[in-house]
C-alpha cells in the first residue's frame, strides 16, 4: 500500500466503526505523585487492532497494564477516572482483578513461559478454572492458532524452556487465548524477537483480530502501520492524536505525530 | 622519575608476596584445623566403637555403656522439631515475600526475624525452661525440647525461605497472574515449585543445627541416665549432644573415650543429612529443567 | 485433530461468543481471590510471621519480668559494678563483672584467632585462589560450621588443653585459652563467608578500573577492593565476636566455672553463658535468688548480643543497598 513516513501500511479491518469493548473517561494513572497518564479519553472497539505509539516512556505501557489491573502490582500506583470493559467498570469497589484478568489477557515484552511442559503451560489456566471442555483440544487448537503445533506437537510434554525465543512468546500467545479472553492485551511482543519470528507472529495477531480485540503497544512504527487498524500516539502521559491508521500515516492532524512520524523525537 | 618508580615497586613487590602468603597461610589453617579435629577424634573414638556400644543404654560402667537411647532420642527430637517448625517457617517467609506489602511493620518483623537469629542458644533455652517446662507444665519431656529447638531453628528455616522466595524473578509471578491466577494459585503451581531447592536445603541446615544444639537442652533436660526409648510426646529422652557433654565431664578416662565415639556417630548423622540435602536439591533442579529427553 | 481454522477459532471464542462465560470455565463468577480458600490460607500464613513476633515478645518479658525478680532482693547498681560472683551459700556476691569479663576473654580470644584467619581466607578465595581450589574449600568451610559446638568443647579439653599443657606447665586443666582457640576456630567460617560475600559484592568494573591505572595485584586488593568490601567485612567480624560472647558448650568443658578478673589466659574462669548452664544442672529450686540469676544474668547477655547484632545487620544492609 501507500508508503509515507517510509512506512508500507498493510492490509485493513473492512469493518467501519464496531461496537465499543473498552471505554476510558477522564484516566488519570499516578505512580506515588508521578503522573503517568493524564486525562485519558480513549475508546476501543471491538474485533480491530489498536495500536499504542510515542516514545519511550510516554506512558503507553503503563496505559495497557492498567487495562487488567496488573498495575495493581506496582508499589504506589493509583488509578482515577473510569475505565469500563463492555459498560462494567474495572476499578469499582469489590470488582474481583483475577476475573478481569480472565476476560482481558496479555502477552509480555519477554517471553516469560511457565518452567513445565509446554502442555502444562496452555492448559494449567483453563484446568484451574473449571474448564468443561477437552482440554487435549483446546491445547491443539490454541497451538494451531499460534502457528506453532507442527513445530511442538510431537514434543508436547518437554519444557518449554527448550523452544527458542520465537516459539516461546508464540507459546505465550497460545497461553493468552486458551483462556479465550474478549481482549487481548500485546506489550511490545516482538521486541526481543528475530525479524522472522517477528513477522511470524504479526501473522498470528492479525489472524486474532477476527475473534479479539487486540491492544498492542509497539516501538516500532513499521509493525504499527504494518497490523494496526486503529493507532493512538501517547506523549508524556497525554494522548495525542487517535485515528485509523491509514490517517494516522498519510494525514496526521496533529503536528507532534507528523514530528514523531518524520523521526523528529523518540 | 623510572628509579622511584621502581624503588616503590620492589616495596610493594615484597609486601604483595607477604600478604598472597598470609592469605594462602589462613586458607589453609582451615584444612589443618578440620584434619586435626576430625583426626582427633577418630582416634580417641574408633576403638570404643562397636555394635554394642550402639544398642545398649547408658550405664555407670563404661565398658557396659551404649547410646542406643540417645540415637533413637535424637531422631524423634528432630522429627518433631521440623515438623513444627517447617511448617511456621516456611509458611511466615511466604506470607512476608508474597502476601504482605512493604509497611514498616512488615519490615519491622523482618527485621525482627534477623535479630532472632543472632540471639545465643541457651537464651532460647531459658524461653523453653520457663516458657514450656514450667509454665505450661509439659515436664522434661520430648515435646518441650522439640518446642524449644523448633524455636531456635524458626529464624533459620524463615530466612533461607526469603532467599529463595526473593530469588524467583517477578516476571514469573506477572505471567500468572495475567492469566486470571489467584494469589495462591500462582503461588503453588509457580513459585515453590522453582523455591524447593533452596527451602529444602535451608531446612536441612537448620535440621543439622537442632541435632548438633546442646545448650538449649541442658536447660529443657534431656537426661543422660535414659535407660529406655521415648514412646510418648510427654516422655523424658536424651540425645546425642547431651550425653557428649556428659560424658566428657566424667573424670574417667573411658568415658572421654565415649564421647568420642558418640561424637562420630553425630557427625555421621549430620552427614548422611547433608547427603540428603544434596540428593534433594539435584532431584528438584532437574525437576525444573525437564531434563527428560 | 483438528480440522479447519473455521471451527478451530470457535473453539476459542466460546466463552466470549455463547454470552455466559461460566457455560466454559465454570469456575467464573465464583470471585476466586475473596473465595474461603484463599482467605483461610492468607489470614494462617499471615498468623504464622506473626508467632515471630511472639517468640521476640516471650524472650524479651521472661528475661525482664524475673530479672526484676532478683533486683527487688538484689541492688541492680551492686550487680552491674560488683567484682565478686558468688551466688552459692548465704552471703551472696552478685557482682557480674567477673562473668563479664570471662565473656569477654573468651570473644576477645576467639576473634584474634577467626578475624584474621577468616578474612585471609575469603581474600584468598576471592581474589588468589583458582577454582579448584575454591571448590575445595567451599564444602571444606561448610563442614566446619557444621560441627556442633559441643564437639569443638571436647577437642578443647582433651586434645588442645593437653597441648598446651606440654608447651607450658602453668596452663592448668580448665583455662581460657583452649576455649578461645576453639572457639576462635568455629567461628572462621562466619568471618570467611560473609566477607567473601562482601568482596564479591564489589563490582568488577571497580577492579578493572584499578588495573587499567596500573597497579600491581597487592594494591588492587589492598587498597581498592577491600577497601570497597570493608563495611560488609567489619560487620563480619562483629557477627564473629557477638558469636563467640554467645558461645556455651565450648567454654562450659573447656574454660571453667571460677569466675575471676584476674584476666590470666593460663586458668579457668566461668562465662556467662557457662554460669546459667552450671546453675540449670544443679538443684535450684523455683522461685529462690539464685534461680533468678538465671534471668539476670540472661538478659544481660541478651542486651549484648542483640545491640552488636543490630549494629552488623545495620551495616550489611547498607552495604548491600549502595552495591545494587
Amino acid at each position: 500500500m501507500t508508503a509515507k513516513f517510509g512506512v508500507t501500511i498493510g492490509e485493513k479491518s473492512k469493518d467501519e466503526k464496531n461496537p465499543v469493548s473498552i471505554h476510558c473517561e477522564n484516566v488519570d494513572i499516578f505512580y506515588g505523585d508521578f503522573p503517568a497518564i493524564t486525562d485519558l479519553n480513549l475508546d476501543i472497539e471491538e474485533s480491530k487492532i489498536t495500536a499504542l505509539i510515542g516514545p519511550s516512556g510516554c506512558g503507553k505501557s503503563t496505559f495497557l497494564r492498567s487495562l487488567n489491573r496488573m498495575n495493581d502490582f506496582i508499589e504506589g500506583s493509583r488509578v482515577t477516572g473510569k475505565i469500563l470493559l463492555k459498560g462494567e467498570d474495572i476499578y469499582a469497589h469489590g470488582i474481583d482483578p483475577v476475573e478481569i484478568r480472565l476476560r482481558v489477557g496479555m502477552v509480555f515484552q519477554s517471553p516469560n513461559p511457565f518452567p513445565k511442559s509446554i502442555y502444562e503451560n496452555i492448559a494449567l489456566g483453563p484446568r484451574l478454572n473449571g474448564y468443561t471442555g477437552n482440554l487435549n483440544e483446546l491445547v491443539e487448537t490454541a497451538l494451531q492458532k499460534s502457528y506453532l503445533w507442527d513445530e511442538v506437537k510431537d514434543k508436547l510434554k518437554q519444557n518449554a524452556y527448550s523452544l527458542s525465543g520465537g516459539q516461546q512468546q508464540r507459546l505465550c500467545v497460545a497461553r493468552a487465548i486458551a483462556m479465550q479472553p474478549e481482549i487481548l492485551l500485546m506489550d511490545e511482543p516482538t521486541a526481543s524477537l528475530d525479524p522472522i519470528s517477528t513477522s511470524k507472529i504479526e501473522e498470528l495477531i492479525v489472524e486474532l483480530r477476527k475473534d479479539y480485540s487486540v491492544i498492542i503497544v509497539t516501538h516500532n512504527l513499521q509493525q504499527a502501520a504494518r497490523i494496526g487498524d486503529t493507532t493512538c500516539l501517547f506523549y508524556h502521559g497525554k494522548l495525542i492524536e487517535k485515528g485509523t491508521t491509514e490517517e494516522m500515516f498519510n494525514n496526521p492532524k496533529e503536528k507532534l505525530t507528523k514530528d514523531y512520524l518524520n523521526g523528529r523525537f523518540g | 622519575m623510572k628509579n622511584e618508580f621502581n624503588k616503590t615497586k620492589a616495596k610493594y613487590a615484597i609486601f604483595g608476596v607477604l600478604f598472597q602468603t598470609f592469605c594462602l597461610a589462613a586458607n589453609f589453617s582451615v584444612i589443618l584445623f578440620l584434619v586435626i579435629l576430625l583426626g582427633d577424634i577418630l582416634i580417641q573414638g574408633y576403638s570404643t566403637l562397636n555394635w554394642n556400644f550402639l544398642t545398649s543404654y547408658p550405664s555407670r560402667f563404661h565398658d557396659k555403656a551404649g547410646i542406643l537411647a540417645a540415637i533413637v532420642g535424637t531422631f524423634y527430637m528432630m522429627l518433631l522439631t521440623a515438623f513444627i517448625s517447617v511448617p511456621l517457617g516456611v509458611g511466615a517467609a511466604i506470607y512476608l515475600e508474597e502476601y504482605a506489602r512493604e509497611t514498616r511493620f512488615i519490615r519491622f518483623v523482618k527485621l525482627n526475624i534477623q535479630n532472632l537469629a543472632g540471639v545465643p542458644s541457651i537464651i532460647y533455652g531459658i524461653l523453653g525452661l520457663t516458657l514450656f517446662v514450667r509454665f505450661m507444665d509439659l515436664g522434661r519431656s520430648l515435646l518441650a525440647a522439640s518446642l524449644t529447638m523448633a524455636l531456635l531453628i524458626l529464624p533459620i528455616i524463615t530466612i533461607a525461605s526469603q532467599e529463595a522466595l526473593r530469588a524467583v524473578p517477578q516476571s514469573f509471578r506477572l505471567a500468572g497472574y495475567g492469566l486470571g491466577l489467584t494469589r495462591w494459585q500462582v503461588i503453588q503451581h509457580q513459585v515453590l515449585p522453582m523455591v524447593a531447592t533452596g527451602m529444602s536445603t535451608g531446612v536441612i541446615l537448620a535440621l543439622s543445627r537442632a541435632i548438633g544444639e546442646s545448650a538449649p537442652l541442658v536447660m529443657v533436660g534431656a537426661l543422660t541416665y535414659v535407660a529406655f526409648l521415648p514412646s510418648g510426646l510427654l516422655d523424658s529422652f536424651g540425645v546425642l549432644s547431651i550425653q557428649i557433654y556428659n560424658w566428657s565431664s566424667f573424670p574417667q578416662k573411658e568415658f572421654h573415650a565415649l564421647a568420642a565415639s558418640s561424637i562420630i556417630v553425630l557427625l555421621a548423622m549430620l552427614f548422611v543429612l547433608n547427603v540428603i540435602a544434596i540428593g534433594l536439591r539435584m532431584y528438584f533442579q532437574n525437576k525444573i529443567r525437564g531434563i527428560n529427553r | 485433530m483438528v480440522e479447519n481454522k473455521e471451527s478451530s477459532g470457535n473453539l476459542l471464542t466460546q466463552a466470549v461468543s455463547c454470552g455466559d462465560r461460566s457455560k466454559v470455565f465454570s469456575r467464573f463468577g465464583q470471585r476466586p481471590s475473596y473465595s474461603f480458600k484463599e482467605r483461610a490460607i492468607r489470614y494462617t500464613l499471615r498468623s504464622f510471621s506473626w508467632t515471630t513476633i511472639g517468640v521476640t515478645l516471650f524472650i524479651v518479658s521472661i528475661l525482664f519480668w524475673d530479672a526484676i525478680e532478683l533486683f527487688r532482693q538484689y541492688s541492680l547498681f551492686d550487680f552491674l559494678t560488683g567484682t565478686k560472683w558468688e551466688p552459692f551459700g548465704e552471703s551472696k556476691k552478685l557482682g557480674i563483672l567477673p562473668l563479664v569479663s570471662g565473656t569477654l576473654m573468651i570473644a576477645i580470644g576467639a576473634s584474634l584467632i577467626s578475624l584474621p584467619l577468616g578474612f585471609g581466607t575469603a581474600v584468598y578465595l576471592t581474589q588468589y585462589a583458582s577454582k579448584q581450589m575454591d571448590s575445595l574449600m567451599t564444602p571444606i568451610i561448610e563442614i566446619l560450621s557444621g560441627i556442633p559446638t559441643v564437639v569443638f568443647g571436647y577437642f578443647a579439653l582433651f586434645a588442645v588443653t593437653p597441648f598446651l599443657q606440654k608447651l607450658n606447665g602453668n596452663v592448668e586443666l580448665f583455662n581460657a585459652t583452649s576455649a578461645s582457640i576453639v572457639v576462635g576456630i568455629s567461628c572462621i567460617p562466619l568471618v570467611s563467608s560473609i566477607s567473601a560475600e562482601a568482596i564479591r559484592a564489589v563490582p568488577l568494573s571497580i577492579r578493572n578500573a584499578a588495573y587499567a591505572v596500573g597497579m600491581n595485584k597487592f594494591n588492587v586488593v589492598t587498597k581498592v577492593i577491600v577497601p570497597s568490601a570493608i563495611s560488609g567485612i567489619i560487620a563480619s567480624f562483629i557477627l564473629a565476636f557477638a558469636r563467640a560472647v554467645g558461645e556455651t558448650m565450648a567454654v562450659t568443658l573447656a574454660a571453667g566455672a571460677s569466675p575471676n578478673m584476674e584476666w590470666n589466659y593460663f586458668i579457668g574462669i566461668q562465662t556467662m553463658t557457662a554460669f546459667i548452664v552450671q546453675i540449670s544442672l544443679g538443684d535450684t529450686p523455683a522461685g529462690s535468688m539464685e534461680y533468678y540469676t538465671i534471668y539476670a544474668v540472661g538478659l544481660m547477655l541478651f542486651l549484648i548480643t542483640f545491640i552488636f547484632n543490630m549494629i552488623a545487620t545495620t551495616i550489611i544492609k547498607r552495604y548491600r543497598e549502595i552495591y545494587k
